[in-house]
């Protein structure tokens, strides 16, 4: 109850604010002139793309700074205006006090991202309607964007992790797709894939590709198709076998000397597992989970620091954790030099650095790896497990963690001096 | 702070303002004196390009370089959607680097293009290739010779020629839109002041120049891309005057010889359009290479090339029934060079085929003949009567100089001319023309159904 009387008053700060309504008459102005300003390539397919990313990814980052601001702004205010002296001395306890507020800025989070992320999917699904005279790329659209479709890679590539293959002049190359959840005859699953060749990059490469399984028979395609680029063909699904296993082999059959070159996670397969709507409503509890560390930080960083220090602080940290892949790929790909080298001195201090910088970035999440745009506007599934591993990683565990300090912090913090 | 204090402090701000506005035209001129700008302010810029330009300030470079990486990932990964945007802003981040602009448009035209499989999807992207440069990097930088260039070869290169496997459906999209715009004969004298608007506004083109232009060139059929090509360079040579470089020229020349080889559009009674030669670009081409052989003189390539374009034309026109024309270039090609050309007209069309087919064996000389005879029978079927008989009579002529030097050898020898005549008739209205065709060719030929 105290809890949520702390939150209602936390909602009534930020109406009175003002902030938030500028950040959402901001947020409908930019959302409502995306579908008209941005260029795409022409196709409705890709006009539905770049709506659907560049107004989730937009409500996104401003929902994220919006929340920022909030939440630094609504606890630094009440310290500052001593509102804080009054709430200390009733009988609530400190770590309710930060529960409160993080719940009230979630529970404006909740209703905004609702409302804009709603009126997002009405816009899509009025731009993805069939057009008269384009009655073509309807169903591309349905099947490629419009849909929730699971993507596998092959179980070895899984395991080893990217690495080319080169498949010679009638040799063949086979992969083993697993855990294909879908063997329904009436269904088909797609093969997707993408080769570079030794020869000329214009000549076209020609295979025979074969699926099977060991008891459900098999299924022969072939193909003549340039180099380069992504390609796309039909199986059906009664050839994948009831644990969900399917082998996928391609013999090259172009021309003496010709070889295909397969780089490593370019062959993948691609079925429907569910519907856009449900997709879209996981991409917004995605899009909350990252709101929710967001909030945390900024509040947890409010109990020590100033407004402007505070929500600095909090801007570092959300970068940072945006960029957690990124800083990841630096450190594990430059190598150090070489011990014996003239600069064998710096090697313990970068090594160390290294380390240090490592560990600071398992400290925060990755906010990257749950960002629910490319899932979007590539039509893949975003599976209810990944919406849990985000609550569990970055709700429960990084905000949790966080809670817990800046309650530790606030808990031993002097709000007044006695005079 | 006390009243008086901010006064003050307010009056030498002021002064310092003033200081500043008067220095600051003296050191434009220095800088301008010393080299310093390195690039010239844009001017009449539209606001956003100005908050992209100047309001970023150091940050531009940042943003700038996170969206190339950002372009280069994508198109990895073959998720094109969003690179149209990108580089837009990329090209309003960088206005004034044309090689921002020409590579962006070449990646979308080209590169990007072939990577899909339908025509429909490669027209769009190599419209929006020539819509980055038309629209915007022109718009930016009008006087920029590279970029008229690069969007004169699109038009040219990709569209006019047939490297890319879907340039039939190129030319015959290229060919609609503008018939939409233009009406079915893609004249300029017959279209309205709705169409001039359109021009100016969808396709960035000046009809008065696009008329001064037939004047100078000849009739262009707007709706071939060559004529487009014409248009934008001849627009750069206009921006950039006496500045502009050989191979600029060499490029307006290259798209009238492609008018003279293509430049002119006939239907079919399916609708397909068939580019035809246009011999009227020959007299326009022929004074274009001795404009340049004059204007650049010494230049021995430019020389060779005309005549082996005189040479070209001279058997095109023989082979599409035009024996005046043919000597009438023949002639200018004596002119060129007398000792060379002493030979009569049949004589010399015979030698150039020979020489196509040199050492070619009594089988292969068939089947040389036996391919003319049914490109003849071809235009015959879709009523272009006139190349039907110049390619009858080339194959005739063909056959009548090899026998004369080989007919009196057994194993050289070929069948009668009519023999093989009607085995082409026979093999095409067998099932080697589609239905349609095989049944304009049987009422041509007088054969009954």
């Amino acid at each position: 109850m105290k809890l949520l009387a702390i939150a209602i008053n936390t909602i009534r700060h930020v109406v009175r604010m003002k902030l938030a309504l500028v950040f959402v008459l901001f947020l409908v102005v930019v959302l409502a002139s995306v579908p008209f300003t941005l260029k795409s390539d022409g196709t409705q397919k890709g006009k539905v793309q770049i709506t659907l990313a560049y107004s989730l990814g937009l409500l996104n980052i401003v929902l994220s700074v919006l929340t920022l601001f909030l939440s630094t702004s609504t606890f630094c205010s009440d310290i500052r205006n001593k509102v804080m002296f009054t709430i200390d001395t009733k009988p609530v306890k400190r770590w309710e006090i930060l529960a409160g507020k993080w719940l009230g800025v979630m529970i404006v989070n909740t209703a905004l991202l609702l409302c804009l992320g709603g009126a997002i999917y009405g816009a899509v699904m009025y731009l993805g309607r069939p057009l008269e005279g384009r009655d073509g790329e309807h169903p591309e659209l349905m099947r490629d964007v419009l849909t929730a479709r699971v993507e596998i890679v092959p179980a070895v590539s899984r395991k080893t992790g990217r690495t080319a293959s080169v498949v010679p002049f009638r040799h063949e190359k086979e992969w083993v797709f697993e855990n294909i959840g879908c063997s329904d005859s009436e269904k088909v699953i797609t093969l997707k894939f993408r080769y570079y060749t030794s020869g000329s990059s214009d000549e076209k490469i020609s295979g025979l590709w074969t699926a099977r399984s060991e008891d459900r028979g098999f299924y022969e395609h072939v193909t003549s198709l340039p180099a380069k680029s992504f390609h796309e063909f039909r199986i059906p699904a009664s050839v994948v076998s009831p644990d969900g296993r399917l082998k996928i082999s391609f013999l090259n059959v172009s021309a003496p000397g010709v070889s295909v070159i397969f780089p490593g996670e370019d062959v993948t397969i691609l079925y429907r597992a569910g519907n856009f709507g449900g997709n879209f409503f996981r991409a917004l509890l995605l899009v909350l989970l990252r709101l929710a560390f967001i909030a945390a930080v900024a509040l947890g960083a409010s109990t020590f620091l100033t407004f402007p220090v505070a929500a600095l602080f909090s801007i570092f940290v959300l970068i940072m954790s945006l960029s957690v892949s990124s800083f990841s790929v630096l450190i594990q790909g430059s190598p150090l030099p070489e011990s014996g080298s003239s600069r064998e001195t710096v090697v313990p201090a970068a090594a160390l650095a290294r380390k240090v910088a490592a560990a600071a970035l398992k400290v925060l999440p990755d906010l990257r790896a749950y960002d629910p745009v490319p899932y979007l506007a590539g039509g893949v599934l975003i599976r209810w497990r990944r919406v849990i591993e985000g609550l569990i990683w970055v709700v429960l565990l990084r905000s949790g963690v966080t809670g817990c300090l800046a309650y530790v912090i606030f808990n031993r913090r002097e709000l007044a001096i006695m005079q | 702070m006390r009243r008086r204090t901010i006064i003050v402090m307010f009056f030498l701000s002021a002064v310092i303002f003033l200081l500043a506005y008067l220095c600051l035209g003296h050191l434009n001129e220095e800088r301008e004196r010393f080299n310093l700008t390195a690039s010239v302010p844009l001017e009449n810029a539209p606001p956003e390009l100005i908050l992209t330009t100047t309001a970023l300030g150091g940050f531009r470079g940042i943003v700038v370089d996170y969206l190339w990486v950002r372009a280069m990932e994508l198109q990895r990964r073959g998720k094109y959607f969003e690179l149209v945007q990108i580089y837009d802003w990329i090209g309003k981040m960088e206005p004034r680097i044309e090689a921002v602009w020409s590579h962006n448009a070449w990646n979308m035209a080209y590169n990007i293009s072939v990577e899909l499989e339908i025509p429909e999807e490669r027209w769009l992207w190599i419209k929006r290739g020539i819509e980055l440069l038309r629209d915007e990097g022109l718009k930016y930088n009008p006087e920029s010779s590279l970029l008229h260039r690069e969007l004169a070869w699109i038009y040219l290169h990709k569209i006019a020629q047939s490297s890319d496997t879907f340039h039939w459906y190129y030319k015959m999209s290229f060919a609609r839109e503008m018939e939409d715009v233009l009406g079915e004969d893609g004249s300029l004298a017959n279209s309205g002041g709705e169409a001039a608007e359109r021009l100016r506004n969808e396709l960035k083109l000046d009809p008065e120049r696009m008329l001064k232009l037939t004047d100078i060139y000849g009739p262009l059929d707007w709706r071939l891309a060559q004529s487009h090509a014409i248009y934008w360079l001849q627009k750069g040579l206009e921006a950039r005057g006496k500045q502009i470089g050989i191979n600029h020229e060499r490029l307006i020349l290259h798209a009238v010889i492609s008018l003279c080889e293509t430049g002119r559009i006939v239907r079919t009674d399916t609708g397909f359009i068939l580019a035809e030669p246009d011999f009227r670009f020959i007299d326009t081409a022929d004074r274009i290479y001795n404009e340049l052989r004059e204007k650049y003189e010494g230049n021995i390539g430019l020389a060779s090339a005309h005549e082996n374009f005189l040479q070209s034309a001279v058997v095109l026109l023989y082979t599409y029934g035009r024996s005046k024309e043919s000597l009438k270039t023949y002639k200018r090609l004596r002119k060129l060079n007398p000792s060379r050309y002493r030979i009569g007209l049949e004589d010399y069309i015979f030698l150039r085929m020979r020489a196509d087919m040199e050492g070619a064996s009594a089988l292969e000389m068939s089947a040389f003949i036996q391919g003319i005879l049914r490109q003849a029978l071809f235009s015959l079927a879709i009523g272009d009567d006139e190349k039907s008989a110049g390619l009858d009579s080339l194959a005739r002529l063909i056959w009548s100089r090899y026998m004369e030097k080989y007919g009196g050898t057994e194993r050289m020898s070929l069948p009668p001319f009519e023999v093989i005549r009607n085995s082409v008739v026979k093999r095409v209205l067998e099932g080697e023309f589609p239905e349609p065709l095989r049944d304009r060719l049987k009422e041509r030929l007088g054969i009954k159904k």
